[in-house]
């Protein structure tokens, strides 16, 4: 009996409450506390108005807008999705949601919002750049310097702009093409962008300690920039220095954590540390941001090898070779994992496939000059 | 107080001192000047480069006239492209440690010069006929000649009666070891074999009409050869028969252990730009090349190096027998620590990455160059070509910190140490039987070095000579361990293939620290035969003779 009362006062109370507040001062209130900056107020006042209004498009982009804001990007997320089923096409909405999607590393999912964007509105920047950098993330630096090459000419003021192209083509081995980019930015007195692409340049020339004191400037003058740890760690790899590097990586992944080289690279460092599980996160996460990258799932599953989990890595050196099977690393580490698992005539064919594979690749034209 | 109690106190305080001191670090001085050597490392690069240039120099350090001092014995080039020794530049050397330790060279006085040979690389010393006179293998691009020492300062070229030089034709046979791998009491050889060439197939690779020395992947691979000693100075070539034959590669450096601890000698062979291959020994004449499943073929990503020269000892004194070998120029030095079942790449976290990174490494060797218990380890280096200024480059020598990490100390060493080239062979010996070892090393178209090491750390050591009995007069691959007095135990085996195309002094060398007492010297003989040696005193070189059964 005491209990049945409890609920009717629930009920009572809830029905008074819900007396009180008609939709449209919910609204009202929801942008108020909203535009005064009280996002988490705000939010359950857009809940509240959106049970009532469930149609409404503009409060439920508000909603993901105060989402977002406050670092809740997946249900942000939702609430755009929504948002654009009941109003397809909308930019902004579409913009945000993109926003949210970069937020969360997803940038295949951004990156295809974006380009649906960019072809509606071509001369958009803020949409070219945020493109221009998904892609960048993705590496694929090609598409990168096919769209900014365009614009590069118009916005030859435009630093962004100098920054991604120039980024894009020394990623692309296109280091004479990225050196004017270089100079163009100089221009404008030494910057940490600068100096960013500077390392970058020669870190794709292979002058490792050029990158490293190019890159530890960079650092000095901005250290909040993105991608210079990440670049910084890269060459100390090279250098065999990989105390610096680590140190590097996890100053990236401070500022920057979903930096898709520095979650890799990191990754392998664990591993050669014998840090199995903090390898495993930093490869899970290099792997959200490059879903199916062959080169993380490689590692992945060398962790698993390096760790004894052996039918782990079987399994993860199977699936890589399913989709890659000239992957010649890939074969041996599978014989490594067959022969510690004393399937000693399954790791005699791996191996026997990586000799045939590597003696393929190195009896292809060869680019010396013959006599 | 009185004087009486200050005097004590004063000198134990002193002592207490003296005892907190680090142990000073020795140099290398060279001492090849103090005597007329004949020999350069004469390659015959004259612009045109042909492949094997670049490995030249082979050196060995033996006592070849049972003095008691050690000699040197260095392997040459030949003109080329007429793949002859046209001229006495050419001649291999032997030198004769005099008393007073200057050297004088012997060599034609003991047939020797190699004039009827053509470009040799590696040299392999052992007393093959167990007469107590080392003898010699060499390795060449064409015949691969044995000299059996005949005891009188000369030697005798036994290859065609002893059946052992045969070979496909125009393999380049880089390196040899001598190893009894059937426990016959005869030692028997393993030949790296590199790959088919000659001066008419040699491929030339220019770039902006500047010759430079072509990528080794050019060149298919070939298989090892293992040679069985049949006695009364006979082989048999058993290559196909033992399992070498199944598992080419290029070979370079040979290390020679048991590695999986069942008394058994194995062969580690280090492969240039293909997997290394670990030949374990199946105790019935045959081998299985097991190296991908052990650990050792590919670094850590299942990828190959220019794998040279290496050396197979236990670094971390933990019992078990560890690898290392050099690579070239960014790439990355293996140390590989054996862990009983399989081998795991060491080379990050014990700071060989970092250290390594920028040279190019041909010999090298675990080596305890101060004396006190840890094998550091020394590499020759110098790239393979001479394209920039990075190229020629100086020895190294990374200090062994208690068996986990490495320190480079090349610096601290001296500045004959310190000599830029292009370092090829090296061997090890106490040339001077002071106890702390010595470093002979060649390098392309320059005379040797001879690396005294100025010993005075202050720290106590041990040399055992053994002599085999049952096992083979060499002893070779024989296992050592020290028990000092307080309880330090340390691990060594008796080991002559050492780096690249070399041969060390085959004498075990134990740094015991400050220690003075050593309790006991446990000694596994490949015959089977356990020899314990208690209580005995370091500062010495002792010799041990295997009990007969």
């Amino acid at each position: 009996m005491a209990r049945l009362c409890g609920v009717l006062v629930f009920l009572f109370w809830r029905s008074a409450a819900n007396g009180q507040d008609d939709p449209e001062r919910l609204l009202r209130s929801a942008i108020a506390l909203q535009q005064a900056g009280d996002i988490e107020r705000a939010i359950p006042q857009y809940r509240a108005y959106l049970k009532l209004r469930p149609d409404a498009v503009e409060p439920r982009s508000n909603l993901g807008v105060a989402l977002a804001r406050s670092g809740r990007y997946n249900e942000a997320i939702t609430e755009y999705r929504e948002a654009l089923r009941r109003r397809p096409g909308d930019p902004t909405i579409r913009l945000n949601l993109a926003l949210a999607l970069y937020h969360l590393a997803q940038f295949t999912d951004a990156a295809s919002e974006l380009s649906s964007l960019h072809k509606e509105q071509p001369a958009n920047q803020q949409v070219i750049l945020l493109l221009a950098d998904c892609w960048l993330r993705k590496g694929e630096n090609r598409r990168v310097i096919d769209m900014l090459s365009l614009i590069e000419s118009s916005n030859q003021g435009d630093l962004a702009i100098a920054y991604l192209l120039g980024m894009a083509l020394l990623r692309d081995n296109q280091v004479d093409r990225g050196q004017s980019i270089i100079d163009r930015i100089l221009r404008n007195g030494d910057s940490a962008e600068a100096r960013l692409l500077l390392g970058t340049a020669k870190l794709t020339a292979q002058d490792y300690d050029g990158a490293i004191a190019d890159l530890r400037q960079a650092a000095e003058l901005n250290s909040q920039l993105r991608d210079v740890h990440s670049y910084l760690g890269q060459a100390y790899i090279q250098t065999g220095d990989t105390a610096e590097a680590r140190s590097a990586f996890q100053k990236e992944l401070a500022l920057n954590p979903n930096d898709f080289e520095s979650n890799l690279q990191l990754g392998a460092l664990l591993k050669q540390d014998q840090d199995f599980d903090g390898a495993r996160l930093l490869l899970q996460k290099a792997l959200l941001v490059r879903p199916g990258d062959l080169r993380t799932r490689y590692q992945l599953a060398s962790v698993n090898l390096a760790a004894g989990k052996l039918d782990e890595a079987r399994l993860g050196f199977e699936a890589i070779l399913r989709q890659a099977p000239q992957f010649v690393e890939a074969h041996i580490s599978l014989a490594t994992a067959y022969y510690r698992l004393n399937r000693k005539a399954d790791g005699d064919r791996e191996k026997a496939l990586a000799q045939k594979l590597t003696l393929e690749q190195r009896t292809k034209p060869s680019q010396e000059k013959m006599e | 107080m009185t004087w009486a109690w200050v005097a004590p106190a004063a000198v134990a305080c002193a002592i207490w001192l003296m005892a907190q001191q680090p142990p000073k670090r020795p140099g290398f001085v060279d001492v090849a000047p103090r005597s007329k050597i004949p020999y350069i490392t004469n390659n015959s690069f004259q612009g045109r480069k042909y492949f094997p240039q670049p490995m030249c120099g082979g050196v060995a350090a033996f006592d070849f006239d049972n003095d008691g001092r050690i000699d040197l014995f260095f392997t040459n080039g030949a003109k080329l492209p007429e793949l002859k020794k046209t001229e006495p530049a050419f001649y291999n050397c032997l030198l004769h440690q005099k008393t007073d330790g200057t050297f004088e060279d012997v060599t034609a006085r003991a047939g020797l010069t190699g004039a009827d040979l053509d470009f040799n690389f590696g040299v392999a010393v052992g007393d093959y006929d167990n007469d107590g006179y080392e003898d010699l293998f060499i390795c060449s691009v064409g015949r691969n000649v044995l000299y059996h020492n005949n005891g009188d300062g000369t030697f005798t070229d036994v290859t065609a009666a002893a059946g052992i030089g045969a070979k496909p034709p125009n393999t380049l046979s880089i390196e040899a070891a001598w190893f009894d791998y059937d426990n016959d009491g005869l030692l028997d050889l393993i030949v790296s074999n590199y790959t088919i060439w000659n001066p008419k197939s040699d491929a030339r690779c220019m770039m902006n009409d500047l010759d430079y020395y072509c990528d080794p992947r050019r060149y298919p691979s070939v298989p090892h050869q293992l040679f069985r000693n049949l006695g009364k100075g006979k082989f048999a070539d058993v290559t196909v028969k033992s399992g070498f034959a199944a598992a080419p590669g290029k070979g370079m450096g040979i290390s020679i252990a048991d590695f999986n601890d069942d008394g058994w000698l194995d062969v580690f062979i280090a492969n240039d730009t293909e997997p290394n291959s670990l030949f374990i020994n199946k105790k019935n004449g045959t081998f299985e090349e097991k190296g991908l499943e052990l650990g050792v073929a590919y670094n850590e990503n299942a990828q190959v190096g220019s794998s040279m020269g290496s050396d197979a000892k236990d670094f971390d004194n933990d019992g078990k027998v560890d690898i290392f070998y050099n690579n070239l120029m960014n790439q990355i030095w293996a140390l590989l620590r054996n862990q009983g079942r399989a081998f795991q790449y060491y080379s990050s976290r014990t700071g060989i990455q970092k250290l390594s990174m920028s040279y190019s490494g041909w010999s090298n060797g675990f080596i305890d160059y101060n004396n006190d218990g840890w094998k550091d380890i020394y590499s020759a280096n110098g790239d393979v070509d001479m394209m920039s200024l990075r190229s020629p480059q100086h020895d190294t020598m990374f200090q062994n910190v208690e068996g986990k990490s490495f320190v480079d100390v090349s610096e601290g060493l001296g500045k004959d140490f310190l000599q830029k080239g292009y370092q090829r062979g090296s061997a090890f010996a106490d040339l001077n039987n002071d106890g702390a070892l010595d470093i002979v090393v060649t390098s392309l178209n320059e005379p040797p070095r001879i690396l005294m090491n100025t010993a005075g750390s202050g720290n106590h050591w041990l040399l055992l000579n053994l002599v085999g009995h049952n096992s083979t007069r060499d002893a070779i691959g024989a296992k050592v361990k020290l028990t000092t007095a307080s309880g330090r135990v340390l691990y060594n085996h008796v080991a002559v293939s050492v780096g690249f195309m070399s041969s060390s002094d085959k004498r075990v060398h134990f740094g015991v620290g400050a220690e003075t007492g050593i309790a006991s010297i446990e000694i596994d003989w490949p015959s089977g035969i356990r020899q314990i040696i208690k209580d005995a005193a370091p500062d010495r070189a002792l010799t041990v003779d295997e009990p007969v059964k």
